[in-house]
């Protein structure tokens, strides 16, 4: 009766463990039920055997009705968010990846043939990546989902007509393409940031065709701010996914932005406080690019425009942070003239 | 024409579901196991195969309709599933539903 182990086997082991000992039991007393009646309690002979187990149907087929129906990993409800995700998330690979490789490939055109490859390389790589932690994320989502049986609390709610959202007002409404690039360009920096920091400064293609960089910031120094900086993107990533569910500003939403403007105000001082995250040699490499030489006039010029801006920095950060928080307040005051 | 049957044969499909439910349930007010229940409702005419049966059987005991209790006791263990409380009332409101379903589309048929 090896055949008929091999069969409850395969039904059985992809089935939840808590009920695998239970159907085994049954499916063995149901398939020995099956060849009594068959034979009526005579021999039992191999083709009997097989006769039973092709009227049981295909092993799979029977898994499945075990399971149930639900063999989603992601649900039709949830299909629409995770494609908008996906395409989001692929297409800043693509465009940021894009992006370093044309700057590396300014800075080292020598490198051609073997340069395409590997950029193509990681390009896939990169993809399947992306793709693999959306689909991973949203299947966690799913399996959580079901699994609190959120989705059929919300089934068994009455429903009415009175909770259907309002018409949104074109003056709260947010355009889709809004958050939608602000998350594409917030992981391109991203990308950028973190692949190639030292190349965030001052290009200068010689006429010798050689490229030289005087970087902004100093790469040792600004790597260690990289975690923090990374959670400032999340947030901001969390913020725009929120705009972009919600379709319009609600009080929450404005709330919730505030919130978000303190605490990238907060990440960006801590950082920009620190000195040591500016290239302290970014004037001497200047130089020594050739843009300008030293004790020239523009020099000068450019001396002034960088100690200004290192040492005001917190200053610029902190109000542009107003000035978008105002937008916001104003925002809110729209929305509560228009109730 | 074999697009005809294969329509009629999916939609019978579909109406059959509901009715191998109450077929089910009317029988389990004795407790009796998967096999026996296939061969009870073959004899009334209601032909259902023991690998849609049982997958049933488990899912109307997760609903809370139907207990089971293994029992050792005969030459090999059964799985014997009984109507619950709830199960029985279940059932009788489904009866109710059903004759005036059946009326209804009686109804619409011979007024058609």
């Amino acid at each position: 009766m090896e055949i008929v182990k091999r069969y409850i086997y395969a039904v059985t082991h992809k089935l939840p463990e808590k009920q695998r000992a239970d159907i085994e039991q049954e499916l063995q007393g149901l398939i020995e039920d099956m060849l009594e009646h068959r034979t009526q309690g005579g021999e039992i002979c191999e083709r009997d055997v097989e006769e039973v187990l092709l009227e049981l149907g295909a092993p799979h087929e029977l898994a499945a009705k075990y399971k149930g129906n639900r063999k989603y990993l992601i649900s039709p409800e949830l299909f629409d968010l995770y494609w908008v995700v996906l395409k989001i998330v692929i297409l800043s690979i693509v465009i940021g990846l894009s992006v370093v490789a044309v700057i590396e490939f300014l800075l080292e055109p020598v490198r051609g043939g073997p340069f395409i490859g590997e950029f193509v390389v990681s390009l896939i790589t990169s993809c399947v990546q992306g793709f693999a932690w959306v689909t991973i994320a949203f299947g966690i989502v799913e399996y959580n989902g079901v699994k609190a049986s959120g989705i059929e609390l919300d089934k068994k709610k009455e429903w009415k007509p009175s909770q259907l959202p309002a018409i949104p007002n074109p003056q709260t409404q947010i355009k889709r393409s809004e958050p939608i690039a602000s998350i594409i360009f917030t992981l391109i920096i991203t990308i950028l940031f973190t692949a190639s920091i030292q190349f965030f400064g001052i290009i200068n293609f010689n006429d010798e065709g050689s490229t030289v960089v005087a970087p902004f910031f100093n790469e040792e120094a600004i790597r260690t701010y990289f975690p923090l900086l990374w959670g400032l993107i999340a947030l901001s990533i969390l913020k725009d996914g929120l705009k972009l569910v919600a379709g319009r500003w609600t009080a929450r939403l404005a709330a919730f932005n505030l919130l978000f403007n303190i605490a990238s105000l907060v990440i960006l001082i801590i950082v920009f406080s620190d000195s040591a995250v500016w290239n302290p040699e970014f004037l001497n490499d200047l130089v020594a690019s050739g843009i300008v030489s030293s004790g020239s006039e523009g020099f000068q010029t450019v001396s002034n425009i960088w100690n200004n801006t290192t040492d005001s920095m917190i200053y610029i950060i902190a109000a542009i942070t107003i000035i978008d928080t105002i937008w916001i307040v104003w925002k809110m005051y729209r929305i509560r003239g228009s109730k | 024409m074999s697009s005809v049957k294969e329509t009629i044969s999916g939609l019978m499909q579909e109406l059959r579901r509901g009715t191998i439910i109450i077929g089910v349930l009317s029988q389990l007010s004795e407790p009796q196991y998967g096999y026996s229940l296939v061969a009870i409702l073959e004899e009334k005419g209601i032909s259902i195969d023991p690998g849609t049966l049982y997958p049933l059987l488990r899912r109307l005991e997760k609903q809370e309709l139907l207990e089971s209790k293994w029992d050792t006791n005969e030459t090999r263990p059964r799985k014997y599933y009984l109507l619950s409380p709830m199960g029985k009332e279940v059932y009788e409101q489904l009866c109710l539903e059903w004759k005036s379903m059946i009326s209804s589309v009686e109804n619409i048929i011979e007024q058609s």
